[in-house]
């Protein structure tokens, strides 16, 4: 039966067209994946289904629900239906909640605005929507700040669920957790949907999840629908050609060309530990010192690849600092090339340059691309070679990351986001080191954009022999990328070994969970 | 919660301590010897002498600010040395003029800036926004002086429904001390309730901005529910910097609008023991003025506390 | 809703009417203004006074050129005390976050800020005695936190910024990078902060030598040619109203021009636009 029907939906912003003539039905108790990269109008339209739109916005078609055309309903008409008969889940859960009220009262809005039961009964009702999405043991007169990421995004389904909606929107309702929590709300999600009936438009850029939650499948790109059907289908079919180009993204394997790997250590990390004071000392207290790493040890080889894997907050972050020296260790010692590493240590200062995550963060708006990737040279010191000679080097790496020559002459914001992690990697490889530190530096990028990055990232290491310390949350980036891998947890490693054994045998039970965790492919029988 | 508290009280009382000292040390490098100016360029230098040390001036200065700092403590302001009578008395004189006009100016301000505010965020990008953020613009704009005078010009002189300055005091009446007021607070009022209604405005709408008011959306309340039930009491945190760094320039600010309406309240002592080198009464009343603002900025930081749950937890 | 860049025009527009003014009546003043004339008192308006005269026969237009020099002046330079010494200690503050000397320059911040500035300037001028000198650096102290305090807060953003990190990487130095990252990305802010400074400096100055603490007779001003008309409201109030229009339009085309700056300079506002 059909709940929801979508016939040419549009929506301009600003006049610009983001979504572009969709039409779809969704039925009752069906998971519906709307699934595109970013840019795709997957949340724009999302939003339209809503009925909240940013301000400029203009939208076309018709969204029949209930009767009613939701594009014509009037505004107040419209407020009655949300959070009752249409709700949603949104991508962010530390900042969905309101930091002022707790929880309890947060959920409880739900049912006073839609007067869904007498006062007496609220605190109940809140109390049973809580244990229903797994916060039985949470107190509702928490506040928000009190809870995990995890928890707050319960919090979030538990306000959009206590009146039992026909439809559920979730947008990216995972992407900023962890993968071990994020199996566990997609399971919260399917629930909701097998057992009450509850139909889930689930918005996510990643492929493996739709594969295994939803029933059907609607594939944008730059606000046209590109492909829909059965996810089962779609991909074993792959009729359409986006669709295979992401779906191979997704699914390719990269192979690592064999690099020559040396005898003498590179990088010694011994048995480090990095405390932090908490910030918050008091006049009369020293203050709680967290320990953020905890007795690490681990060598990097010249040549080799190494890649480490980690939640958030499992100090990878911290120990990502240290190694670069911009963090003292609390005990143990961190040696490049034998000696240690320390402010006057120039050899390691030359030798070791670092990719960050953000594409975004990394540059100076302020400053043109040719003194943005020229900047290591001061690491250099009198080595440093002359202007003119820094200009050519600087052209050569632009041709190597294979971007045009003229970009020298352009501001960062004149590139896309995988152009800027081009540029951070030839900034990264102009002064020739020996080691580069990649902190999730393809973590914020659209899935083809990052196989090409880290195709890029293998190419370069082989040719000029380098090596590099991969750091990521990803298990199939670290699958793809590196050989040797280390696992982290709570500030400590909990395995190391090849990458391959890991992932295919690991020995630690926190490795096999975070394994068990990630979403996988199912076999679609293609050759 | 506790630890907050402490903290904040801590530093209250250290930058009293360090405030007094600033301004000991202001006045004691003001060119000018008290005694020598009361008693007139034809005094004999052991009357000057006697004087001194009756006064206390010839002590060592660290035992001069130990004593002063100790009759504050107790209340006790010292003697004034151009009208030698008590300085708590005159200060305290003064205050009853000050304290309801930085009450009332303050009130006034409020009472125009929350609800224009909320008003033109509530419309912001429309044409009630637009004439708000206009009208707030002139208002930060206008002199409160200037402002003053042209209200004397129109309400006192032409239209005689107010006498042109002067105060007479509360034993008239309560109606007769208010309407006294009533001029010099709207013209001390408007450029605060200016800057007041810009701030209310900005916060409010950075406040619908986020992300936990589509969140509220989500769930059915309409765009002037949220307002009230979630982004009111969130932004109201800058506004209640704002007033209270507002009250305290009212306090000591108005000097300039005291002058305009000769009114005899604190601006105008420190303003005419400035010119009669009357230090005890400019040290009294400067470091009673930073006091009040010391103070009112601790009680926000402790209002902040009950507001915003993040503050009362203390293992962060 | 205003387009930005109309506000930005307007300011520029306001801005311009006393800047020119000041700029006429350094080579020439229709008449002198320190030249008193009774028997030409408190002339109407008319061609030869645009403004009419005061109650001593100076010409109003003359006084209120030459009286824009003196506010413009005094704001402009006690603006600069405040960047030259707030911008250098925000950064530094930020350079060190956390230590002690970040504490120190915060306390000493909050405490500048809890003085009651108008008393201070009073008290700075009675010292040293009144002129506009005075007047300046009175106004000038009470800026130097305000730069502080802002560039310090945006500072501080920056430094966590990646780009930042990997300067750092590069083995720069925190004055370095202070000079070289931090400071370009904060000028937008400074630039608008600087004109919101220099409109309250314009009005502190009236309001200090209205009552009589700037510059000295015979030079005008325009907050002592409010003074010198309180007395007249009744019988000439054009008096009073000419130098207030002069210091609104003034403060008004800055504040707007602050407003227009802030949005054409900031960057995050012009990636947007590129998107």
């Amino acid at each position: 039966m059909t709940l929801l029907s979508v016939r040419n939906l549009s929506v301009a912003i600003h006049e610009k067209p983001i979504v572009k003539d969709i039409s779809f039905n969704l039925g009752a108790g069906e998971i519906l994946a709307l699934t595109g990269e970013s840019g795709s109008g997957k949340s724009i339209s999302a939003l339209a289904l809503m009925g909240l739109l940013p301000l400029g916005s203009k939208k076309g078609g018709i969204i029949n629900f209930d009767g009613n055309d939701l594009n014509k309903i009037s505004e107040n008409k419209f407020c009655k239906l949300r959070g009752k008969k249409i709700s949603m889940v949104f991508q962010e859960p530390m900042t969905a909640l309101n930091p002022l009220k707790n929880i309890g009262r947060q959920i409880s809005e739900t049912l006073v605005q839609h007067k869904a039961c007498a006062p007496h009964e609220l605190k109940n009702r809140v109390r049973n929507t809580m244990d229903r999405v797994g916060l039985s043991g949470i107190d509702p007169s928490r506040f928000p700040h009190q809870l995990s990421g995890g928890q707050r995004q319960r919090v979030v389904i538990a306000m959009a669920v206590c009146l039992e909606p026909s439809i559920l929107i979730a947008d990216e309702p995972t992407t900023a957790l962890d993968v071990t929590t994020q199996a566990k709300i997609l399971e919260l999600l399917k629930k909701f949907a097998e057992q009450d009936g509850i139909s889930i438009i689930l918005i996510t850029h990643d492929l493996a999840i739709v594969a295994n939650i939803a029933n059907y499948l609607i594939l944008m790109k730059e606000g046209i629908l590109v492909d829909q059907g059965e996810p089962k289908k779609v991909f074993r079919d792959l009729a359409h050609p986006y669709t295979k180009k992401l779906f191979s993204a997704s699914s390719q394997k990269l192979i690592l060309k064999e690099n020559e790997i040396s005898k003498g250590k590179l990088l010694e990390v011994n048995s480090v530990s990095v405390n932090y004071k908490s910030h918050n000392r008091g006049l009369f207290s020293k203050g709680t010192s967290i320990e953020a790493v905890s007795d690490v040890s681990f060598d990097i080889k010249r040549g080799e690849r190494l890649g480490l894997v980690g939640e958030s907050g499992s100090g990878k972050s911290t120990l990502t600092r240290t190694i670069l020296g911009l963090q003292s260790t609390s005990s143990g010692y961190i040696e490049f090339e034998g000696k240690k590493i320390s402010k006057d240590n120039r050899s390691f200062k030359k030798n070791i340059q670092v990719v960050f995550q953000d594409p975004y963060g990394s540059f100076n708006p302020r400053h043109k691309v040719e003194r943005l990737i020229a900047e290591p040279f001061f690491a250099l010191g009198k080595e440093a070679p002359h202007e003119t000679e820094q200009k050519s080097i600087v052209k050569e790496m632009l041709e190597e990351v294979g971007l045009p020559l003229n970009s020298t002459e352009k501001y960062i914001h004149e590139f896309s986001g995988g152009q800027r992690q081009r540029i951070a990697i030839a900034r990264a490889l102009v002064i020739k080191p020996k080691l580069i530190i990649f902190d999730e530096a393809v973590s914020a990028l659209d899935l083809s954009i990052r196989n090409q990055i880290l195709k890029l990232i293998s190419d370069l290491t082989e040719r000029h022999g380098l090596s590099y310390l991969f750091i990521s949350h990803d298990l199939t980036v670290i699958e793809n990328i590196t050989e040797k891998c280390l696992v982290m947890k709570n500030g400590k490693i909990v395995e190391q070994g090849q990458t391959k054994q890991i992932l295919n045998d690991p020995r630690n039970e926190y490795t096999h969970s975070l394994i068990d965790a990630a979403p996988k492919f199912p076999e679609f029988g293609h050759a | 919660m506790i630890k907050y508290f402490f903290r904040r009280l801590f530093t209250f009382v250290l930058s009293l301590a360090l405030a007094s000292i600033v301004i000991f040390s202001l006045v004691e490098i003001a060119p000018g010897d008290p005694a020598s100016f009361m008693l007139g360029i034809n005094a004999q230098p052991d009357t000057i002498a006697a004087l001194r040390s009756e006064l206390g001036l010839d002590q060592p200065k660290i035992n001069r600010y130990f004593d002063w700092i100790g009759g504050m403590l107790t209340g006790d302001f010292g003697i004034s040395y151009t009208y030698r009578t008590n300085v708590t008395e005159m200060v305290g004189d003064r205050l009853w003029v000050s304290l309801p006009l930085a009450i009332y100016a303050l009130f006034l301000s409020t009472v125009i800036a929350i609800p224009t505010g909320i008003y033109a965020a509530a419309k912001r990008g429309k044409t009630g926004d637009f004439a708000v953020i206009s009208a707030t613009q002139l208002g930060i704009a206008i002199p409160n002086f200037w402002f003053a005078i042209i209200l004397v010009g129109i309400f006192a002189i032409k239209l005689q429904w107010f006498s042109a300055g002067g105060f007479s005091g509360w034993k008239d009446g309560l109606f007769n001390g208010i309407t006294s007021l009533t001029l010099p607070a709207i013209a001390l009022a408007l450029p605060q309730a200016a800057i007041l209604s810009r701030v209310m405005r900005s916060a409010l709408i950075e406040t619908l901005g986020e992300d936990y008011i589509r969140t509220a959306r989500a769930k059915g309340l309409s765009s002037s529910q949220t307002i009230w039930t979630h982004a009111l009491r969130n932004a109201l945190i800058p506004v209640l910097t704002i007033i209270g760094l507002q009250f305290s320039f009212l306090l000591a600010g108005a000097i300039i609008i005291e002058q305009v309406f000769y009114l005899p309240g604190l601006g105008r002592l420190v303003f005419q023991a400035i010119t009669q080198r009357d230090l005890i009464v400019v040290e009294s009343v400067v470091m009673l003025l930073v006091f009040a603002v010391i103070l009112v900025n601790f009680i926000v930081d402790i209002t902040y506390m009950l507001v915003d749950p993040r503050l009362r937890q203390d293992s962060i | 809703m205003i387009r930005p860049s109309t506000s930005l025009q307007f300011g520029i527009l306001l801005c311009l009417i006393p800047m020119i003014m000041a700029t006429i009546s350094f080579f020439w003043q229709p008449f002198d203004v320190t030249e008193l004339n009774i028997s030409n008192r408190l002339q109407p308006v008319s061609l030869t006074h645009p403004f009419g005269t005061d109650h001593f026969g100076r010409d109003m237009l003359s006084m209120i050129m030459v009286g824009a020099q003196t506010s413009i002046a005094v704001a402009f330079v006690a603006v600069g005390i405040g960047v030259l010494f707030g911008v250098p200690l925000g950064l530094f503050a930020a350079n060190w976050r956390g230590s002690f000397i970040d504490d120190g320059i915060m306390r000493f911040n909050d405490l500048v800020f809890a003085f009651p500035s108008l008393v201070i300037a009073i008290l700075i001028t009675a010292i040293a005695g009144p002129s506009a000198f005075n007047a300046i650096v009175a106004i000038g102290i009470f800026n130097i936190p305000v730069f502080a305090r802002i560039s310090r807060g945006a500072a501080l953003s920056l430094w966590q910024r990646e780009f930042i990190l990997s300067a750092q990487v590069a083995g720069k130095t925190g004055l370095r990078i202070s000079t070289e990252h931090v400071l370009p990305n904060l000028m937008h802010i400074l630039i608008v902060q600087a004109t919101i400074q220099f409109s309250l400096g314009i009005l502190a100055e009236a309001g200090l030598s209205y009552i009589g603490l700037g510059a000295q007779p015979p030079t005008p001003s325009w907050g002592r040619m409010l003074a010198d008309a309180q007395t007249m409201v009744s019988l000439a109030p054009r008096l009073a109203i000419v130098p207030g229009v002069a210091i609104i339009i003034t403060v008004l085309g800055l504040n707007l021009l602050g407003d227009g700056l802030r949005d054409a300079l900031d960057p995050k506002l012009r990636g947007s636009m590129k998107k």
